[in-house]
């Protein structure tokens, strides 16, 4: 069983030894360095973060001692983040990058590492799954203890957020991660051959263009089909014979054409806007007419005079009608498409008008001869569209399947937390009361890492709602924590995490008596589960082996100046 | 007193002087708004400022004000009825045509005032025909 069997902390020549057994238990009065502890623990394990805890000074460097039963690993950290390994007691360290050190760590938590199940998760979450992804299940800290609106304390910090996120989908939904994963590397070979195509289909283009700009200057049909203009060019090639437009009309037609449908485009937008216009003056009408129809109602006497305005309004509302049924959008478009018809046949005119030397020509058929050589390449187009399609439905899928978590995976997590707080013969006042609600139930939301409390009400209804006490809430939490442990070992073998699960005084809102007999339940589930478990505490409960007991009251660095 | 008698009397005032020179209107639909426009006039001294057109600042009487006091129609109605009824005027359908001309004094003060000078609101509202003065009208119903 792995367990951090020595922690020393260095100054200069001078070393504190802890000497830890697979369930410590540290304690000491308030302010003597039992979250320090924690952070020491921390530190010596790679977190990010340097040896800044308040109480820790005076440290050169922390040592740790860690072994799995086969073999052991020395590890120090320099307070100025130097990382160093040995690999018996007696040799000499060797420094490492922080990579190096971390990886040392992970080949003595895990032997059986699932290559699969790391390339899984390395691919889809691009990040290495070391032992320090999982760290948030090895620390209970005090600050955050009982709160089950964040089931992990360390999952409020900014740097675990994202992660512990990822960790749940990974954990939850691992079948659909497992289809991401083939689905990641499937997209991944479709986006490798689409940027191929892609980069082909922009040279191929480039070069379709440069050719369709030369049959122009050479005034010739460009059918934009490469066997056609291929046999255009060379017949080109051959006689300098070009094949007169069937309906090519001259210069002067052409360039007035082009001018009048300008002129008329621009009519057409202007009665396209007074023809809006008309919408809204349609209902001032209206209201003009019904000012008239009140004063009939009014006074029906004059109703030959207001017939006769009327009238005449009636008139001009009819009269604009004519002009809110055209579609003067659609015509202005068809104009506009007539005109870049006209514009065009006028381009290639101007460039028939243009003179070409002989040498200017050979030229051009030079370059035009090579772009064919070209064009006729490897080009595969067809699969392109195809290609595109399968990335866009891989996405699709993608997203849906990162979206959905197996309910059957949280249903199976659920039990397990549920059998580690409920099942079990203490006399917790809490735990008796829960154990008399009728079909208590903890249930979790991996998405909002939240828990929440379930049960049948008077009304025999289910009911969802948040339990009191603090103790009840601490408790359930330190159930979380082994259930989530519980479930990895089960479900991934192969992950590194480090089966250490370090609690900082979660006894304080406890009766002495019901944090013995937690303690105990705590032993229990941590020698099932091959846990060390670290338990930090004000007090020294009852009942405790005195071997596994570490007394710092006298305070955790002896080197810190006070 | 009727309260509306007033009103019909100023109505009158100004129906009469547009019926006669120089406006001579012989329009239903002209009469009715221009008189309603004069009698909602109570600022002349926008006809100082040359910046919009007369035409312009003599129709935006009616935003607002003809849906606001209807009942003033109902007395142009009842003006015109009553110059009917006197064989002073008759009307065909938008068509008034003067029977008779009566010699009074103006009292409007915009009447007054367009009297003045040729090219005054008034006269150039009357160059509208009917239906272009219903097309100005609308854009400030």
């Amino acid at each position: 069983m792995f367990k951090i069997d020595i922690i020393n902390i260095v100054h200069g020549q001078e070393k504190q030894e802890y000497k830890l057994t697979d369930n410590a238990f540290i304690y000491g009065p308030n302010t003597v360095g039992k979250t320090a502890m924690v952070n020491l623990i921390d530190f010596a394990l790679g977190r990010s973060e340097g040896l800044t805890y308040d109480g820790l000074d005076n440290i050169d460097a922390v040592e740790m001692k860690l072994v799995n039963g086969k073999t052991i690993l020395w590890i120090k950290r320099t307070y100025t983040n130097e990382f160093y390994y040995k690999r018996t007691d007696n040799s000499d360290y060797t420094v490492v990058t922080s990579e190096v050190y971390k990886n040392n760590i992970c080949n003595i938590l895990n032997d059986t590492i699932d290559t699969h199940i790391l390339d899984v998760y390395k691919t889809v979450f691009d990040e290495i799954p070391s032992f320090r992804i999982f760290s948030f299940i090895n620390f209970l800290d005090e600050k955050g203890a009982g709160d089950l609106t964040t089931i992990f304390t360390r999952s409020k910090e900014q740097k675990h957020i994202y992660r512990i996120r990822n960790i749940m989908d990974f954990l939850f939904n691992f079948e659909n991660i497992e289809k991401i994963y083939e689905n990641e590397i499937e997209l991944k070979r479709i986006s490798n051959q689409l940027s191929k195509l892609n980069s082909d289909f922009s040279v191929y283009m480039s070069y379709r263009n440069k050719m369709l700009s030369i049959f122009k200057k050479l005034d010739l049909k460009f059918a934009d089909d490469i066997l056609i203009d291929k046999k255009t060019y060379l017949d080109f090639k051959n006689n300098f014979e070009r094949k007169p437009k069937v309906t090519s009309k001259d210069l002067v037609y052409l360039s007035k054409a082009s001018f009048d449908l300008a002129e008329d485009i621009k009519l057409y937008s202007y009665v396209n806007i007074q023809t809006n216009n008309s919408v809204t003056r349609n209902e001032k009408i209206q209201n003009l007419l019904s000012v008239f129809k009140t004063v009939v109602e009014d006074a029906p006497q004059y109703e030959g005079y207001v017939n006769a305005i009327e009238k005449q309004l009636e008139e001009i509302k009819s009269e604009q009608l004519i002009f809110s049924v055209t579609d003067y959008v659609a015509s202005i478009e068809k104009l506009k498409n007539e005109k870049r018809k006209i514009d065009m046949q006028l381009e290639e005119l101007r460039s028939k008008a243009i003179q070409l030397d002989y040498n200017q020509t050979e030229k051009l058929l030079n370059i035009l001869g090579n772009c064919f050589e070209v064009m006729e390449g490897n080009y595969d187009f067809s699969k392109k569209a195809a290609l595109e399609e399968t990335q866009k439905k891989l996405k699709a899928e993608i997203k849906n399947l990162r979206n959905s978590f197996n309910k059957k995976n949280v249903d199976y997590f659920n039990q397990i937390i549920n059998s580690m707080y409920i099942d079990n013969k203490m006399n917790i006042k809490h735990l008796n009361e829960d154990r008399t609600t009728k079909e208590f139930k903890i249930l979790m939301d991996p998405l909002r890492l939240a828990l929440y409390m379930q049960k049948r009400n008077e009304e025999d209804a289910v009911e969802i709602y948040n339990p009191g006490s603090l103790a009840r809430q601490t408790h359930i939490q330190i159930a979380v924590y082994f259930a989530i442990i519980k479930y990895i070992k089960e479900k991934f073998r192969g992950l590194i995490y480090m089966p250490l699960l370090v609690i900082d005084s979660a006894d304080q809102c406890m009766e002495s008596e019901s944090a013995k007999l937690l303690y105990q339940d705590i032993i229990k589930h941590a020698t099932e589960l091959e846990i060390q478990t670290i338990f930090l505490s004000k007090d020294k409960l009852i009942d405790i082996n005195s071997d596994d007991c570490i007394d710092i009251s006298l305070g955790l660095n002896k080197f810190h100046k006070k | 007193m009727n309260e509306y008698l007033l009103e019909e009397a100023e109505y009158m005032d100004i129906i009469l002087s547009l019926l006669q020179k120089p406006y001579n209107i012989d329009s239903l639909t002209k009469i009715v708004f221009i008189s309603f426009c004069i009698h909602n006039e109570n600022d002349l001294s926008k006809y100082l400022n040359r910046k919009k057109n007369f035409v312009d600042t003599f129709i935006e009487n009616i935003s607002f004000k003809l849906e606001a006091n209807k009942s003033e129609i109902v007395s142009i109605f009842k003006v015109l009825d009553i110059l009917g009824n006197q064989k002073i005027i008759d009307i065909v359908d938008d068509k008034i045509i003067q029977k008779k001309t009566i010699e009074f004094n103006v009292q409007n003060a915009l009447i007054q005032k367009c009297a003045l000078s040729e090219l005054n609101a008034i006269s150039e509202t009357n160059k509208l025909d009917s239906k272009a003065l219903l097309e100005e009208v609308i854009r400030y119903v």
